[in-house]
């Protein structure tokens, strides 16, 4: 191929690379949509899905018990649902990006685990914030214990300008330590409260308020403008610290503030929903199998791979026990995995 | 373009790899190399000047203080490509170029999208690599992989070039390529390059100027002819070795045994 032949080629093919990803992201969008009104259908009383698209578009002319099913139960689920996906997905994708691990998410450094024992101490001990009104003791313990985990791990790794290996070392030394603290509670519990402890770090999608969804839609609002601002510095960061460094891009700042929004995203998600792990490790791999590094269609990607599998998990979480509203935490592996390997297996075969 | 280097500090912490290196103004459209035993100082040197380590002394671009410059600013004139590239990234080679390019602004302020892959793309031509444009990073052989790296240094036109071993990875024939690229790509834009090579025929071929660094500081400086001694190569390496001239009249260094 002669060059200019080469470079219209290339041209021509980059830009095709470009529309296929966000033909991509145009699709999983789509599937969401889909996926989040036959959540909304599914339960233990079944409505048709044209029926839920009429109450949901026209909440006026929608009679009075199926109305009520799908605004005041239903939706907040699956609404919470999506939201907490993209959330925790979002937070893993910007975290396995700035400490260049693929292993990292809020579950593996101890963000969740730190919920929990937040979470414990509020449910064994009645510990909580002042002034925070009863029924947000729980959320309100489990965040900011969320909150301080990451900082902790953040300040942590600034002593003696640790690198990035050893935040995540002590990232899964205070998982450790967390675990260790939630089962000492535990072993002086009472047996309701351990119940209810157990129950919780379930993780369960029937916490879900509208208010609940109004906060971490917020939080989600606050983070997406600086996620996306950084979406060519986070690209820029895969090539190797020093590269990144030497194109100008100050590596520290740039991770200490995708560690903030990773706090605020997985904090907020734990918090309402409890312990849900799996997703913010395994929605930034499906993103990266579908569409590659570069951050612009990553992030989104991670994002919807992140909501799409928690929403297939919450509708598949009341359909495996009939009449039974299985605690979501369960399923997102059960339904994850397989997606998972199915994807990494027809990405095999098309290498 | 001038780059002038003096009494230039550098270390980690308190572990301090070079002192007090002074070079003579290194001009623009001319390769300086630097070479040197391994631990000696020469990537740190490189690194120093990319301003990725805390420095002590003066390095002045064209008579302007780099050192206490931020990052993003020093960037927008000089580019550094360290020794790899990372294993394990899902980036295609433009995307990849594209990143670089849009990571901060570059000489000429930022650039579109779609400027920066149009940018990318008459790169990669120039190094006769466009059909790789759409090939992912981990695809690429070792010799691609340096190239693709030689361009993300590149592409952001930078006036300053400073590349660790740009050759290390490579077969004979691409090193000839990629040394004859980097030395037309110098003179054409007048840039200051800087290279640390280990082979020291090739040095001598390419380069205008050489620095030799040992235990953490300069040793020589000078033409190839004068610098590439065997009392030099004796001294800093710890060999004896012979420094003759082949058939076609370069420079050729003939190891004997080591000291």
């Amino acid at each position: 191929m002669s060059g200019a032949a080469a470079t219209l080629a290339g041209a021509a093919g980059y830009r095709a690379l470009v529309l296929r990803r966000a033909a991509l992201l145009a699709l999983l969008a789509v599937l969401l949509g889909a996926s989040l009104l036959l959540d909304v259908a599914t339960g233990s009383s079944r409505l048709g899905l044209a029926d839920v698209a009429r109450v949901l578009l026209n909440p006026a002319s929608a009679s009075g018990p199926v109305s009520v099913i799908v605004w005041d139960v239903r939706l907040p689920y699956a609404v919470m649902a999506v939201l907490v996906g993209a959330a925790l997905a979002l937070a893993g994708a910007e975290m396995q990006t700035v400490l260049n691990n693929p292993l990292a998410s809020p579950f593996t450094l101890g963000v969740s685990s730190a919920a929990s024992l937040g979470a414990a101490l509020a449910i064994v001990l009645g510990v909580g914030i002042p002034w925070v009104p009863q029924e947000w003791l729980l959320s309100g313990n489990a965040f900011l214990f969320a909150l301080a985990s990451v900082l902790l791990l953040r300040s942590l790794s600034r002593l003696r300008g640790a690198g990035v290996e050893a935040l995540v070392l002590f990232g899964i030394a205070l998982v450790f330590a967390f675990n260790a603290a939630v089962a000492l509670l535990q072993f002086v519990a009472t047996e309701q409260a351990l119940q209810q402890l157990v129950f919780w770090s379930m993780g369960s999608l029937a916490r879900a308020t509208w208010p609940k969804i109004g906060i971490l839609a917020l939080a989600l609002a606050l983070a997406i403008p600086f996620t996306a601002r950084a979406a060519w510095k986070l690209t820029a960061l895969r090539l190797g610290e020093e590269r990144a460094l030497s194109f100008g891009i100050d590596a520290n700042r740039l991770r200490d503030g995708a560690l903030l929004r990773v706090s605020l995203l997985s904090a907020v998600s734990v918090a309402f929903v409890g312990t849900i792990g799996f997703i913010g490790l395994v929605g930034p791999h499906a993103a990266r199998l579908m569409v590659g590094e570069d951050h612009r269609f990553f992030l989104p990607a991670a994002a919807l791979c992140g909501a799409l599998l928690l929403s297939l998990s919450s509708v598949a979480s009341k359909l495996l026990v009939p009449g039974l509203m299985v605690p979501v935490g369960i399923v997102t592996a059960l339904v994850g995995v397989p997606v998972f390997v199915l994807l990494v297996f027809t990405r095999g075969r098309r290498a | 373009m001038t780059l002038e280097i003096e009494r230039l500090t550098l270390g980690y912490g308190r572990r301090l790899v070079l002192r007090d290196v002074s070079l003579e103004p290194l001009p623009g459209g001319a390769i300086t190399a630097l070479i040197g035993p391994n631990g000696a100082g020469k990537s740190t040197l490189l690194r120093g000047l990319a301003g990725l380590l805390p420095a002590r002394g003066s390095v002045r671009l064209e008579g302007e203080e780099m050192i206490g410059q931020s990052l993003e600013r020093r960037a927008r004139r000089i580019a550094y490509m360290p020794q790899s590239l990372p294993q394990g990234v899902a980036l295609t080679v433009m995307e990849a170029l594209v990143g670089a390019l849009k990571a901060s602004p570059t000489e000429e302020g930022v650039l579109s999208a779609r400027a920066a892959a149009g940018r990318a793309l008459e790169l990669l031509e120039r190094l006769g690599i466009a059909e790789l444009a759409l090939v992912g990073l981990d695809r690429l052989s070792g010799g691609q992989r340096q190239l693709a790296g030689l361009a993300q240094a590149l592409v952001r036109r930078p006036r300053v070039l400073l590349l660790d071993e740009p050759t290390s990875a490579l077969d004979l024939r691409h090193q000839l390529g990629v040394m004859r690229l980097v030395r037309e790509l110098t003179r054409q834009h007048g840039l200051v390059t800087v290279l640390v090579v280990h082979d020291l025929a090739l040095a001598a071929r390419f380069a205008e100027r050489v620095a030799v660094i040992g235990e953490g500081r300069l040793r020589a400086q000078g033409t190839p002819e004068a610098t590439l001694t065997p009392a030099m190569l004796a001294d800093v390496y710890g060999v004896s070795a012979r420094v003759e001239r082949c058939s076609l009249g370069h420079l050729q260094v003939l190891a004997d045994a080591p000291l």
